[in-house]
């Protein structure tokens, strides 16, 4: 009888076990579906060994995209949903499309419907430009859980310089971004900017915005050009005209139509005459 | 109902003279201290992070605190056979059933309101102020820890202790995503298959309807009344359904 009762509890024990698991399976699985940004990517958060790398990294990185899209979150002042709802609109709550569905709804589930509707932030809004500090924990966490988060990295370091006014920190936030992430041109990049637009440190600027050129990341014509135009004005702001019009010749070369290029290089030639 | 109370009062007294309420206070208000001192980037007047942490960490506390008070109360007076005397005494089952869930209810209640105490002294401490959305989403949060009481003595009547946390647990996780995961699929399926799912989000009790916590922290205005309302009988209706089939199963056991 004892024995059949401690086989009986082995059972429920080993069922709890699997219901354990298949629900950190399946809350791992939430995030990376629907995030449109995903920084899971094929670089190993942890360093040796790629079963262990595999395990845990996959846990940090899943982390990371959920503390990634509190981001979002907290722009849209806790609004996480932003599509339309056929149920809310048969409920008369959102704007009507014209979208046909086959799926009636009774009284019953419209009734539900208002209630969950004034129980989750519902109306979308941004947040106000002086609470936009209150986004910043978020970009902090989502780097403490995965350092090679680089969008994180640049878009914090944008955010930190631009929107709330705090440069040093953001060259700062930045440069930890590097150091975890040698190889990414974006934060190089992004710091170029901050030297350049906040700073006017046009030295430093050029410095990084070489240094993301130099990188051996995959970078589109569209990033190389952008970084192109920044170092050339960084040169021009220097004094170094020259070198200014070689960055816009660079650029020319990649996209031959450009009327912009082509302008700034006959303006800065003719200045040179 | 007298019957119940000194039931009740017994649970509560047992909760008292065991250490794992105390560890897991300290557990909280340490993790409640550093997030409250934690700085990010020289930035001050941040409170929203504050707010979700502390009130993710206080929701998930009270709640294990009622799956464990609450899990071990049938299973260790029948394990421990101090069940006998009580139903020697004038004592009905459903007044044992009912005096376990006050009990429970009770504890995780009180430790909960010790707990807002305490987040409220450390908001005061960052310049914000208590809301009419925090005595609300508080409101919820305390007619949700009475429902998962009366989940787990309902369950208890069914299952061994370690079997009821885990499952407690998971349906508090999984209590809150039903109704959303229900309805993201509901438009893809057939009419069979809707109306299965439609069955199941109206049986289950969702969890979700006690969550205040992102108009909390992002400083909505107050619900209307009556959502309160109906979220106050949506409650009751479920504790007492889940309060009576505990009562009947328990009623069925040979003692």
């Amino acid at each position: 009888m004892r024995k059949k009762e401690e086989r009986h509890r082995g059972t429920e024990y080993s069922l709890c076990a699997f219901a354990a698991l298949c629900l950190c399976a399946l809350l791992l699985q939430i995030p990376l579906q629907t995030y449109h940004y995903s920084a899971v990517s094929s670089v190993s958060v942890i360093p040796g060994g790629e079963i262990i790398s595999k395990v845990l990294g996959g846990v940090f990185t899943g982390s990371a995209d959920l503390l990634w899209l509190k981001v979002d979150e907290y722009l849209h002042k806790g609004v996480t949903e932003h599509g339309h709802c056929h149920i809310l609109e048969e409920a008369g709550i959102g704007v009507h499309t014209q979208h046909r569905h086959e799926l009636q709804y009774n009284r019953l589930d419209k009734f539900f419907t208002k209630l969950e509707y004034n129980l989750k932030p519902n109306i979308e809004g941004h947040l106000h430009s002086k609470r936009e500090n209150e986004l910043m924990p978020w970009f902090k966490f989502t780097t403490m859980f995965n350092p090679h988060h680089v969008r994180a990295y640049a878009v914090g370091g944008y955010w930190l310089a631009f929107r709330l006014e705090k440069p040093d920190e953001a060259i700062k936030f930045m440069k930890e971004g590097i150091k975890n992430n040698p190889d990414s041109y974006q934060i190089s990049e992004e710091i170029g900017i901050v030297y350049f637009s906040k700073l006017k440190d046009y030295k430093k600027a050029q410095y990084y915005f070489e240094k993301a050129l130099k990188s051996q990341a995959k970078m589109d014509e569209y990033d190389k050009a952008g970084i192109l135009r920044f170092l050339a004005f960084s040169h021009k702001f220097q004094g170094h005209t020259q070198k200014a019009i070689d960055c816009y010749k660079q650029v020319l070369r990649l996209f031959p139509e450009n009327k912009k290029a082509k302008n700034f290089i006959d303006k800065w030639e003719r200045g040179k005459e | 109902m007298r019957a119940a109370w000194i039931i009740a009062k017994n649970v509560i007294e047992e909760s008292i003279r065991k250490k794992e309420i105390y560890v897991l206070f300290i557990l909280s208000i340490a993790m409640m201290f550093i997030v409250a001192m934690a700085s990010f980037f020289s930035l001050t007047g941040l409170v929203k992070y504050f707010i979700e942490l502390s009130f993710l960490i206080i929701t998930y506390i009270t709640v294990i605190i009622a799956v464990v008070v609450g899990a071990r109360q049938l299973p260790v007076e029948l394990n421990s056979r101090t069940i006998y005397p009580l139903m020697a005494k004038p004592l009905k089952r459903s007044e044992f059933i009912m005096g376990k869930w006050l009990g429970t209810s009770i504890i995780s209640i009180f430790c909960f309101l010790v707990f807002e105490g305490i987040f409220i002294i450390f908001l005061f401490s960052k310049g914000s102020s208590v809301s009419g959305i925090l005595i609300q989403g508080i409101f919820l949060h305390i007619l949700q820890l009475m429902l998962i009481s009366s989940i787990v003595i309902c369950l208890s009547a069914f299952m061994t202790n370690a079997a009821n946390v885990t499952v407690s647990i998971l349906y508090f996780i999984l209590g809150h995503w039903i109704g959303q995961a229900i309805s993201d699929v509901l438009d893809k399926c057939g009419s069979f298959l809707a109306w299965i799912l439609k069955s199941i989000n109206y049986i289950l009790p969702h969890l979700d309807y006690f969550d205040l916590s992102k108009k909390i922290v992002h400083q909505w205005p107050p619900v209307p009344a009556w959502v309160i309302t109906t979220v106050m009988i949506y409650a009751f209706v479920y504790i007492s359904i889940f309060l009576l089939i505990g009562t009947l199963k328990f009623q069925r056991r040979q003692l």
